[in-house]
């Protein structure tokens, strides 16, 4: 970083402003594989959905010509479940590379040597994280609605594919926030990003965890948008949160998450 | 080589490997015990086909990735790869015991499984006489087969690449599409990450002849044999003609 940016960066935290918090984070993030990631994961689920129609396009399409299926169920009932694992991967890896800037140049103590609220940086991070998995909901919103018109799916499905997209990401959050709760607390990013890959699988399919933990609510918000028709999970498993449950429970949870972090990482002893 | 495996032993972060290798499988197992279909040997059954599709369609290969990853970690971490390199071993033997270790870790955790299995089965009132032992055995050994050439593969880049999580997103993109090629009776026996949970749940072709460990012979010997000796292979020239710097 040039100088003349250090001064610039230090100027507008000087107040620790949001807007400061915020600007000097995303100079941070440049450069890191943080936004490319954020671009690779719709891109990735989009083109194994191109794939899928390739091989067993035929089959896939049965339904929707003897009129059983809306093209809307067609492309997300296979690539739902895999919208959802990527999405809460991609919390967990983002949350994880967000900090580990921080952790291997050691700035956390240059940082709050300034006159910088710890509670402010911490949520700024988060609110990135989250700013960039909604980015790439969208993009993963975009990618259904471009199956949709290549397969000659019917008019696109906006108002399901918005409900889909904004759901599943609202019901990430909880686990975003674990996820920088683990990564913020733990200098080495072995665990949390063990965690953050493993946990997951067992609570976005068949499994009897209950349906508020972070790991099962977006497999809820799934299940909910496409009305039940989800590859991999079983149906009875679900006690069918509606969205307005969903939401309050991933309002909730993210906020005592998210506030947990934030004290942790203030009463932290650095060195 | 022993020595070099008990140095391997030595660096691991056994806290970490302990919990996922423990677990893992625990918690595989204890998320759905009894699919509720009365007593007896079909019991048994049922449920162990529950719990391996629950174990081996994503757990069991991500768990590759993740033990491949830590095992080259003591490495990357505090630029371990030229003071070891620098010491009277050859490259192939540092690779080979890095390998031994992996594979053993991942024997180890489905043992842990299968263990963890029949006791939490015996627990909730399933009889200890009617365990399928015939059917768990081979499902056991070959899962852990069918893992082998996944493992190499993540050995492959693990052992090139420093960053943790690019080494585990690879994992993840390469295991993802297994959701769906386990399904596909065309493209299942020829998906590598697919195989694990075809030859533990015996989701794999019905038919009985030219079958060996839940999967057909071609399989066995193409994509699994194939994979590992071409991963193993490509692997270890790589590591071999790798420039060190730290």
């Amino acid at each position: 970083m040039s100088s003349v940016d250090a001064t610039r960066v230090a100027a507008s935290t000087r107040g620790a402003t949001a807007r400061g918090l915020l600007v000097a984070d995303w100079r941070r993030m440049r450069g890191t594989w943080l936004f490319p990631l954020t671009v690779l994961g719709p891109v990735g689920v989009t083109l194994l959905g191109v794939i899928l129609f390739l091989l067993r396009g035929e089959y896939m399409l049965k339904p929707f010509l003897s009129g059983e299926k809306s093209g809307f169920m067609v492309v997300t009932e296979q690539l739902g479940m895999i919208h959802v694992f990527a999405i809460g991967l991609g919390a967990a890896l983002l949350a994880s590379m967000i900090v580990d800037l921080e952790h291997r140049s050691e700035t956390w103590k240059a940082m709050f040597s300034l006159p910088v609220s710890r509670a402010g940086t911490y949520v700024v991070k988060f609110v990135w994280c989250a700013v960039l998995l909604a980015a790439s909901s969208a993009l993963m919103t975009l990618g259904y609605s471009s199956l949709v018109v290549w397969q000659r799916l019917g008019a696109v499905p906006w108002a399901d594919l918005a409900t889909l997209g904004a759901l599943v990401w609202i019901a990430s959050l909880p686990l975003l926030a674990l996820q920088l709760f683990i990564s913020t607390a733990l200098h080495n990013q072995a665990l949390p990003l063990t965690v953050g890959i493993l946990a997951p699988i067992f609570g976005m399919s068949m499994s009897d965890l209950a349906p508020w933990t972070p790991w099962t609510l977006m497999t809820q918000a799934l299940a909910y948008a496409t009305g039940g028709l989800a590859a991999g999970a079983q149906t009875e498993s679900l006690t069918g949160f509606g969205p307005a449950q969903v939401c309050t429970v991933a309002v909730g949870t993210t906020i005592v998450l998210v506030l947990c972090g934030t004290l942790a990482l203030a009463r932290r002893e650095i060195r | 080589m022993l020595r070099m495996l008990r140095v391997e032993f030595m660096k691991m972060q056994w806290p970490l490997v302990g919990l996922v290798v423990l677990l893992g499988p625990l918690i595989a197992v204890v998320l759905g015990l009894n699919p509720g279909a009365g007593a007896g040997a079909e019991a048994w059954k049922l449920a162990y086909g529950f719990a391996t599709v629950r174990y081996a369609w994503l757990f069991y290969p991500l768990l590759a990735g993740v033990l491949a990853a830590l095992v080259c970690r003591p490495e990357h971490m505090g630029g371990g790869w030229k003071q070891l390199l620098a010491l009277p071993v050859s490259r192939s033997t540092v690779y080979g015991a890095k390998f031994f270790v992996l594979v053993g870790l991942l024997a180890v955790a489905n043992l842990v499984f299968g263990a963890v299995f029949i006791v939490a089965e015996m627990a909730v009132g399933l009889s200890a006489a009617d365990i399928p032992w015939s059917e768990m055995g081979p499902s056991l050994l070959g899962g852990w087969i069918a893992v082998l050439p996944l493992a190499a593969v993540q050995l492959w880049v693990s052992s090139r690449w420093k960053s943790f999580g690019a080494a585990l997103a690879l994992n993840v993109c390469l295991t993802l599409p297994a959701i769906f090629a386990a399904q596909s009776h065309e493209i299942g026996p020829w998906y590598p990450w697919a195989q694990p949970v075809l030859a533990m749940s015996g989701l794999g072709p019905s038919s009985a002849k030219g079958m060996a460990l839940g999967l057909s012979m071609t399989t066995l010997w193409v994509v699994i044999g194939g994979g590992l000796a071409v991963a193993l292979i490509g692997g270890l020239v790589t590591f071999a003609r790798a420039d060190v710097r730290q």
